[in-house]
Order: C-alpha cells, then sequence, then structure tokens
C-alpha cells in the first residue's frame, strides 16, 4: 500500500508538467459546468421566489385579459396592466359573503426607478408572503390614511436601503415609471415614516403611499401633465373629495378556499365592468408548465456542452499519452503495477473535475452577486444564497462523476501502453 | 513451391525471416503481453459484462413494477365501491372510499323547481324556463355540507390544484371532480369542492393532476358568521391515480 500514497503528487506534478493544453480544457470545463448550475440555479430561484410572491392571496382580482399579465403586474410589477378598474365595482366584489379581506393596488407612479403602489391599511394587516409570514416594520409604522398622514410613505427593506432613506425623510414622486425628472409631483412630498422587514419577495422595492394619497397628488394634474395655472397645495387637499376613481387590481383572501371557484365565476359573469380573477397558483402553474420544454432543451444542451468539454479533456489526456511514454516506463520500472497507473490517471481526471467545479462554483457565487439587482428589478427573481443548495450538491456530484468517468479510457490506454514498452518506448 | 499457400497464413519464409532478439519476441515481453491481454479481458468483464449482469435483473424488475404494483382494487377504478378498504402499505389508518356524490345530503333536491315545470308546455325562450335555470344554478352555488361524516377517514380521488408551494413541495390544495374546474362553467359547488391540506408537503403535483387522497375529513365553518360550512381534508398521503384500461392493466394518469 505504499505505494499509493505518492500517487497523488505524481499526478499533481504531471498535470502541472503539462498545464497549458490541460489549463484550456479546464477552462472549457468550468465554463461548462457554470452553464450547467447557473441554469439550475436560475430555474430553482424563479420558482421560489415567485411561489413566496403569491402565497397568501386567494384570488387576484383586475381588468379582463391575460391572468398572467395581472399577476405579474399586480404582484411583481413587471409589465403593464390590462387597464384601470373602478372602485365601485371594487367595494362590491369586496363586500361579498365569500370575502374575509380585500386589498387595493393602484400602480403606475415611481420614485428613481422604484415602483410607487397605492393601497390602505388593510395591505399592512392582510398581506401574507410566503408560507403564511405577516409583514413587519423593521423601523417606523404605518401611514395613516387621513389627516396629516396623508403624505406619509412606507418604504419596503430593499428600496430603504439602496436610496438611503429613514424614518423622517422626503421623497418626491414621479408621474409614470420613467426617468426624466421633468414630469414629478414637486409640489406635495413624501414623508417616510416606516421601512418593512425584507421578505425576499417585489414588496422589498417598493415604496407604499395611501390611495387617497395618489387622488391628492394628480388632483391638479389631467392627462399626465400639471394643469396650467392651476395648483392646489399640498394643505388644501383635504377640502376635496379623496376616493380614489379607479385602481389596477385587489387582492382578495376568502373565509373557506373551497368557495374559490364559484366567485371566480360570480366575477368573471360581472355586469357592471368587464373583470377576471385569477387564482395565482393556477396561473405560476401554467407559466411554469408552457416553460417546461424551454427549461428541459436549456437543461439537455447545457450537459451536452459538458459533455463536449469533458470529450475535450479526454482527447487531449489520450494525445498526451504519446509524450508521456518514457515517464509512464520509468514508472512501471520503479515498480508501479497497472493498478497505478491506471490510478494516476483516474487521479489527473479526478483532479480536474475537482478543479473545475470548485471555480466553476465560485465564478457561479460572483456571477450571481453580479446579476441579482437586475434579476430583481426586471423579473421580480430574488436570489437565495449565491452557495450552493439542496438540489446543486447533487448535479456537482454528477458532473465530478462525469468526469471521473471519461478518465476510465485514458487509464485504460494507458495502463496497456505502459505494459506494451517496457522500458524502451519506440518514439 | 513458395506458391503452394494460398492460405491467408504469411507463408513459412516470411516467419524465418524475422530477426532473432527483438524486443516484441523477448519472452518477458511475450508474457507481459499476454498478462495485457488477460488484464484486457478483466477490465472489460468488469467495466462491461458485470455491469450487465447486475442491471438485467434490475431491468427486469422496473419494467415488471407497474404490473405488480397495480392491485386489484385500483385496478377497476373507482367505480367499484368498497366500503372499507384494508390499510394500503404505509398509511397508518385504513380509509373509506368515498364518491363525489356522497358528499351531497341525501335529501337535498336542487331541481325542485323544475319539476314544477312541464317542459314540452313551455316555449322557446320562455321566461319560467329560464329563470328556474337560474335558480337551480344558484342552488347549486349554495350546496349544503353532509355534517355527519365530519371526522371520516376517507380515501377520494379527483383533480388537483395546487394552492400553496414550499420550494417544489406542494402543501395545499384544492381538489375537483372533474377536469378544467377552473376554466370550464359551470363551477363546482362549495360541496363538491374539498381543500386538502398535507401534513407532509409533497412534490411531483401539477395543476389538474389526478390523485387518490388518504386523510381524515372535517366539515369546517368559515368565520363570515352566515354559516358557509366547506370540507376539508388533512391528508396523510396522496396517491397517484391509476386510470383502469380495458385489459385490466393500468396506467398513471397524467403523461408528464
Amino acid at each position: 500500500m505504499s505505494r499509493w500514497r505518492f500517487l497523488l503528487p505524481l499526478a499533481a506534478a504531471s498535470a502541472w508538467n503539462r498545464r497549458a493544453t490541460l489549463g484550456l480544457t479546464l477552462l472549457a470545463v468550468i465554463l461548462a459546468s457554470t452553464l450547467l448550475l447557473a441554469a439550475e440555479r436560475l430555474r430553482h430561484d424563479a420558482r421560489h421566489s415567485f411561489a413566496q410572491a403569491v402565497a397568501g392571496s386567494d384570488l387576484i382580482v383586475g381588468a379582463r385579459g391575460s391572468p398572467l399579465q395581472l399577476v405579474l403586474h399586480a404582484l411583481f410589477r413587471v409589465g403593464e396592466a390590462s387597464g384601470p378598474i373602478s372602485w365601485r365595482s371594487y367595494r362590491q366584489i369586496a363586500a361579498d359573503p365569500a370575502v374575509a379581506w380585500s386589498i387595493p393596488l393602484a400602480l403606475g407612479d415611481s420614485h428613481r426607478g422604484y415602483p410607487v403602489i397605492g393601497t390602505n391599511g388593510d395591505y399592512f394587516r392582510h398581506f401574507r408572503h410566503g408560507p403564511g409570514i405577516p409583514l413587519q416594520f423593521s423601523a417606523g409604522r404605518a401611514f395613516a390614511e387621513t389627516g396629516p398622514g396623508l403624505f406619509e410613505a412606507v418604504l419596503g427593506a430593499e428600496a430603504a436601503r439602496q436610496l438611503g432613506y429613514r424614518p423622517g425623510s422626503q421623497l418626491t414622486v414621479s408621474h409614470g415609471s420613467g426617468p426624466l425628472p421633468s414630469a414629478s409631483h414637486q409640489d406635495k412630498p413624501l414623508t417616510v415614516v416606516g421601512v418593512l422587514a425584507a421578505t425576499g419577495t417585489p414588496v422589498d422595492r417598493g415604496i407604499h403611499v395611501p390611495l387617497a394619497a395618489f387622488t391628492a397628488l394628480h388632483l391638479d394634474w389631467q392627462g399626465g401633465q400639471p394643469l396650467p395655472g392651476l395648483q392646489i397645495p399640498a394643505e388644501h387637499v383635504a377640502k376635496f373629495d379623496l376616493t380614489p376613481h379607479e385602481i389596477d387590481a385587489f387582492l382578495l383572501g376568502l373565509h373557506q378556499r373551497s368557495t374559490v371557484f364559484s366567485l371566480q365565476r360570480r366575477i368573471a359573469a360581472f355586469r357592471d365592468e368587464p373583470l377576471q380573477a385569477a387564482l395565482p397558483g393556477i396561473v405560476l402553474d401554467q407559466l411554469w408548465h408552457s416553460l417546461a420544454f424551454g427549461e428541459r432543451l436549456l437543461r439537455g444542451l447545457s450537459w451536452l456542452i459538458l459533455a463536449l468539454s469533458l470529450c475535450g479533456m479526454l482527447a487531449v489526456m489520450l494525445a498526451g499519452l504519446g509524450e508521456r511514454r518514457r515517464e509512464l516506463a520509468i514508472l512501471r520500472a520503479v515498480g508501479a503495477g497497472m493498478p497505478q497507473i491506471a490510478a494516476l490517471l483516474l487521479l489527473e481526471s479526478l483532479l480536474l473535475g475537482l478543479l473545475g467545479t470548485a471555480a466553476s462554483v465560485l465564478l457561479l457565487a460572483g456571477l450571481t452577486s453580479q446579476c441579482a439587482p437586475w434579476l430583481a428589478t426586471h423579473w421580480g427573481i430574488v436570489g437565495q444564497s449565491p452557495w450552493p443548495q439542496g438540489d446543486e450538491l447533487p448535479l456537482l456530484a454528477a458532473i465530478l462523476a462525469t468526469a471521473l468517468l471519461a478518465g476510465l479510457l485514458p487509464a485504460w490506454r494507458a495502463s496497456r501502453l505502459a505494459l506494451a514498452d517496457g522500458l524502451t518506448p519506440r518514439l | 513451391m513458395h506458391q503452394a499457400a494460398r492460405f491467408p497464413f504469411p507463408p513459412p519464409q516470411a516467419a524465418q525471416r524475422r530477426p532473432l532478439n527483438r524486443p516484441s519476441t523477448r519472452p518477458s515481453t511475450r508474457r507481459h503481453r499476454c498478462l495485457a491481454a488477460a488484464f484486457g479481458c478483466h477490465l472489460v468483464d468488469l467495466l462491461i459484462r458485470l455491469p450487465i449482469r447486475l442491471l438485467a435483473p434490475l431491468l427486469a424488475l422496473w419494467l415488471a413494477a407497474p404490473a405488480l404494483a397495480a392491485t386489484p382494487g385500483e385496478a377497476a377504478g373507482p367505480q367499484r365501491l368498497q366500503a372499507v378498504t384494508p390499510a394500503k402499505p404505509g398509511l397508518r389508518h385504513s380509509y373509506r372510499e368515498l364518491r363525489w356524490e356522497e358528499l351531497q345530503p341525501r335529501d337535498w333536491d336542487p331541481a325542485a323547481s323544475f319539476k314544477k315545470l312541464d317542459l314540452s308546455k313551455l316555449k322557446d325562450s320562455d321566461p319560467r324556463a329560464i329563470a328556474a335555470l337560474q335558480e337551480l344554478r344558484s342552488a347549486w352555488d349554495r350546496a349544503p355540507v353532509r355534517k355527519e361524516i365530519d371526522g371520516w377517514q376517507v380515501r377520494i380521488a379527483g383533480y388537483v390544484i395546487p394552492l400553496e408551494r414550499r420550494g417544489e413541495r406542494v402543501s395545499e390544495l384544492l381538489l375537483v371532480p372533474y377536469f378544467g374546474a377552473c376554466i370550464h362553467s359551470p363551477p363546482p359547488p362549495a360541496n363538491q369542492t374539498i381543500h386538502v391540506v398535507l401534513n407532509k408537503p409533497q412534490a411531483g403535483i401539477q395543476t389538474m393532476d389526478t390523485f387518490w387522497i388518504n386523510g381524515q375529513l372535517s366539515v369546517g365553518r368559515g368565520d363570515s358568521g352566515l354559516g358557509v360550512y366547506a370540507y376539508r381534508i388533512r391528508a396523510e398521503r396522496l396517491d397517484p391515480f391509476a386510470i383502469p384500461r380495458a385489459q385490466g392493466t393500468s396506467q398513471t394518469a397524467s403523461g408528464r
């Protein structure tokens, strides 16, 4: 057994000797396994963050159109709404005996790229994310909706952190979602009164204001522009009726979840306005089902690319056996048997596999932390930890096993060559 | 005569012309070659023949598993009634198989208004017929539950609609009696929809898959104060539902 403990240093030294060619194949293996791991992680993160964000609402109601578009716009603030729905329809449906609670949502404005959401106190009382976790405050309190509390805002954790706001800061809302500062409601600044705890959902990026404030901000606006000559200062807005006319969507929670279908049908048949009610779980399932083919294709392609890079490694190792005949013959002469020669080659492929997977894990962690803000902004996908979790570990083991398997052929070839050549390899 | 040999072997003279003491003809090299051949054969044996010998019975088992797993009870499908099925492997209780019709009270008749009408005597688009149908539909929506089956250990098959997920595993779902209950009209009434909560979240469940739900039924009351009751099952386990084929063998319903 004393012959074995020299093998690892031997394999490492031999590989270092041929580091130019092996380095290139190692690079190919790293890139291929990074691609494989990245595809798996993106899939996992997308499903997880979407499931976390939609948990807690039984129905999402909005203007008739695509249910997926409604769910994405209302909960993830991605894309556009089909159209507004009237406040009266909302009140009528919220008064249905099957409904336990409702949360109205008005979207459309933004502040430095972060969406402003008009809602009321029910949002902080009834909204749930993840497996039934309510919203909690890390600082401050919820906004009061009347009186001096009209122009108050509550920030999500991510928005507060990136913008550097704390309870007491002031912010002005921009009309629409664009970056130009020309269309902004400068005459009515909002005061931050609370910051929510991190949830890992698109709630973190939101700036929540009372619905009445939404109406008040647009009192002297018309068609997306301030009316010339008309200015209603902030202190006088209370003299007007601040009941909102329109909202974008509302969330419903039911007393009994099994009554969801009859309520959904009543909303779809609502006579006053074309509405639709979407079950978020079903909508997401349909989304994943329609993406399933693409996911499988991506996974198949990633495995194919990994196989290609391992074939490259195999080719380099096999071709290198020719120039290593003297080395192997010397090892045979000093007492290495056939198993040791084979083990040497296997160790080399195992080393390459280990280095490749370790480097790809590091590369993926770096890529994840770079792309996480962009993914969260544009797709609502909140990444979990940048290091491999749960399902990715068997994948890493599978990549290692494939690399080891790829080393079997050179190992067998080398042991045959070493036997046949003896001490005078024919060059 | 050197031309007499038409065999595929080289002519005898060729072998004698080989110089002696070449490395390939030394006794030690010949021995090594034999060893190499033997080693090669062993390697081939190890890598190819042995795995095949191991895998073949496993493969046979895997192919035979569906036939072995389909018990006679499931192969006949839910139409065959058994009052109490014996405990299936892995379950803690023995569950009573329930049909969807048994979830409705026996004395409830939503079509009472229809019985008063004689359809042959009505004109087309008669408002009485339309009104009777609407009344039937709204009565169907308000259908009552059977309170006496509260607490039963039941086993019922239906289409599932996942509501809550923990990662890839589903923890809560709705069970409906027919396919496409969320998009086809009319919707199933409250007493034909069961809210199922799983004790242990289970993976591999997608919308409109068919499953047997094994669990305890409870009749729950909502907090609306209007006395809306609904069925709930606390499920111990979900089993895939096997659709019986004509010949008596079975296949699982979902093609995924």
